[in-house]
């Protein structure tokens, strides 16, 4: 039996108690991985509950997840936020944010513009670059794990990695070169 | 933040530490949790989900979840063997970690609460869950045949609630698990007897005496519930008494009797039990499925069990004696149990002797001895002898001398005593009138003479023959009828009317042996035998 076949019917069938389990353990580290690409604690909170809204959805109707859960979840979320992001614009990096944060005279404002800096780098990645980069960095998945949990092969999954550190290496060390990579996404 | 293995590719240290300062994330804020918790398990109620899974399975269930990834793609890729062995080393522990907290937390509290579940309640299924799990972590076959036992008991006490509160549809399946944990004790218990017979010795009789309770527990049982479920409990009994029977002989070997279920060339099935047929098997009968039979078998060191000898069981216990003594001694049996005693052995003794005796006297010897001992209860031999002795002539032989005076074709006279002439008249010498004969006659009933022969005498000087009657009569009548019945009925019936002796009167002398004993523990003394 397929590995994805099983994980399908165990969802399928699983009860409240079980669902209750799934919400306790994941909910912490999906408003994780939701603030650092928000930087929003309500945001990332809203991201959370709408996360495991449509979970509910898919379970409800007979669906579900066609990887391992903890995939399926950040799967989820990370198509949330990309949502949040189509519906909401971001707004162009301020270009005050790209100036050396020395320059600023405090240093909790300077690490909180560098913070916002990245995130907003980040977010001018595609949507799956952004996904590789989170998971690996951040999440500190595996290339194996972030292979299933996009579907694709591990060697896809290092290339795309690549592709994504060359656009944040322009973007927040070479500034000048950043027009040529941002997403059009 | 670090580099992440030796495939990746190499990362700008300042890149690296730019992404860094997205690692820290803020406290969640507690209230915001909670919101989101309370939302997420009010859509949950929405759901109105069933409970299909127990609580260790759902546990089961997510730890493939969660640890498991492809396993095809961590094979392609050269996932390492020290990780996969890891991350099972982990599941193994949480699983144990799990299982201690399901049995002694909210699990034990379910198992407690599932003790008296009912077949058909919601919590049965927790308390079977409970009960395997009891077996599968016992070492020993005998601890576990002992629990088997319990259980067996357990699913008496709840066929007797679920009789009394009406709910028959769940006897039957009720009764057949009681079956199967019969069934187990007793294979488990053959199991033992193959390596430890000691042990097994041991544990037979409680196995036996066990069983014997439970039998009589259902056949209790089995007038309060409908036709219906009485064949699934029939059967439950007469494997439990198929159990209560077995015991181990001082060979080591299992004994046991039961049911014929089954009969192929190279096994039989026994009330569950099968059982090997080699070449030395010994079957005592013509058994058929369905016969009651007795088995001697010893076991394998695999515990497989190999008959020695089956046989056709005593019908003792069938109360139905068709065993109708009729007694010479006038003695009527009547039994306090109520058993008609009709004993219809169908022994009949057809004995013809045929005694063809030709004697060269003359005397025709048919004697036909026509025993017909029909032995229609074994105690009442009728044996006519008919001697249809047709040896008329048992009379004195009469021998004299003297001159032959008339001669014609049936009688001669001889000195003046007349002779019939029969064609077996033996007559020596050319006789004529006046010749000097002698004379070997015998008398008829009506005393008149028939010779047997005649012969010259010696004296006569013209006449040299010489008259050899040399006839032995030689009847010789052996008549050794001996009915030998030997009835061996053993119908068990304790005559408590203790004049009731059946003593068979021979009348011709036949040597009766009438073994027809009465040797039976359907005791009248109480509730205890099974003939009241």
């Amino acid at each position: 039996m397929r590995m994805d076949t099983l994980l399908v019917q165990e969802t399928r069938t699983i009860d409240k108690q079980a669902l209750v389990g799934v919400y306790e353990q994941y909910s912490p580290v999906l408003f994780r991985y939701a603030y650092r690409l928000l930087g929003d604690s309500d945001l990332a909170e809203e991201c959370v509950a709408e996360t495991f809204s449509r979970f509910l959805y898919v379970v409800q109707n007979g669906r579900g997840p066609d990887q391992n859960m903890k995939a399926y979840l950040y799967r989820i979320s990370h198509n949330w936020i990309t949502d949040h992001y189509r519906r909401k614009p971001f707004e162009p990096l301020d270009p005050d944010l790209l100036v050396d944060p020395h320059d600023n005279p405090s240093q909790v404002v300077a690490q909180r513009q560098e913070q916002e800096r990245v995130r907003q780098a980040l977010l001018r990645l595609p949507p799956e670059h952004r996904h590789v980069i989170v998971l690996r960095f951040f999440e500190d998945w595996s290339h194996e794990q972030i292979a299933v949990s996009l579907g694709k092969t591990v060697e896809a999954t290092r290339a795309t990695q690549h592709r994504a550190l060359a656009i944040l290496r322009r973007l927040l060390i070479d500034p000048k070169e950043e027009e040529s990579y941002v997403s059009k996404e | 933040m670090s580099q992440k293995n030796d495939f990746d590719d190499p990362i700008d240290p300042r890149l690296e530490e730019l992404l860094h300062k997205l690692q820290a994330t803020p406290a969640r804020e507690a209230q915001s949790a909670a919101r989101g918790r309370t939302r997420y398990l009010a859509q949950l109620d929405a759901l109105g989900l069933s409970r299909p899974k127990s609580r260790l399975q759902d546990f089961l269930g997510w730890l493939t979840l969660n640890n498991f990834t492809n396993q095809r793609s961590i094979k392609k890729d050269g996932y390492s063997m020290a990780t996969r062995i890891q991350k099972i080393a982990v599941i193994s522990a949480v699983v144990v970690m799990a299982v201690m907290v399901l049995l002694f937390s909210g699990g034990a509290m379910t198992a407690y609460a599932s003790r008296a579940a009912l077949p058909g309640d919601a919590l049965y299924t927790v308390k079977t869950g409970i009960e395997r799990t009891e077996v599968t972590f016992s070492k020993s076959s005998a601890v576990q045949a002992e629990l088997h036992l319990q259980f067996a008991q357990r699913r008496l006490d709840e066929m007797a609630t679920l009789i009394n509160e009406g709910r028959f549809n769940n006897v039957s399946m009720t009764s057949a698990q009681f079956e199967y944990h019969v069934q187990q004790a007793v294979t488990l218990f053959q199991t033992i007897a193959a390596g430890n017979p000691a042990q097994a010795s041991a544990l037979a009789s409680q196995v036996s005496t066990t069983l014997t309770r439970y039998t009589q527990s259902l056949n209790s049982m089995l007038t309060n519930v409908p036709e219906t479920t009485r064949s699934t409990m029939t059967r439950a009994i007469q494997v439990s008494n198929s159990g209560s029977s077995i015991k181990m002989s001082d060979s080591g070997e299992v004994e046991f009797s039961g049911t014929v279920e089954e009969i192929t060339p190279t096994s039989w099935t026994v009330s569950g039990s099968v059982l090997a047929i080699t070449p030395e098997t010994e079957i005592k009968g013509a058994i058929v499925l369905g016969d009651m039979v007795q088995v001697d078998a010893f076991t394998a060191s695999d515990g497989t069990l190999t008959a020695r000898e089956i046989q056709l069981e005593d019908e003792g216990n069938a109360n139905t004696n068709d065993n109708q003594n009729g007694n010479d001694n006038g003695n009527i049996n009547e039994n306090d149990n109520g058993n008609e005693n009709v004993n219809d052995n169908g022994n009949e003794n057809d004995n013809e002797n045929e005694n063809e005796n030709v004697n060269d006297n003359g005397n025709e010897n048919d004697n036909e001895n026509e025993n017909e001992n029909v032995n229609a209860n074994g105690n009442e031999n009728d044996n006519d002898n008919d001697n249809g002795n047709a040896n008329d002539q048992h009379h004195d032989k009469v021998e004299f001398s003297g001159a032959v005076e008339v001669i014609s074709s049936e009688s001669w006279t001889i000195a003046g005593r007349t002779v019939a002439i029969t064609p077996s008249t033996e007559i020596e010498g050319s006789i004529v009138a006046g010749s000097q004969v002698e004379v070997k006659a015998m008398t008829n009933a009506d005393g008149s003479l028939t010779a047997l022969k005649i012969k010259l005498s010696e004296d006569n000087e013209d006449n040299s023959n010489e008259n050899s009657n040399g006839n032995i009569n030689s009847n010789t009548n052996t008549n050794s009828n001996e009915n030998e019945n030997h009835n061996g009925n053993e119908n068990g019936n304790e005559n408590d009317d203790e004049e009731n002796h059946n003593s068979n009167v021979n009348h011709n002398g036949n040597s009766n042996h009438n073994g027809n004993g009465n040797d039976n523990g359907n005791g009248d003394d109480g509730g205890g035998g099974g003939d009241d």
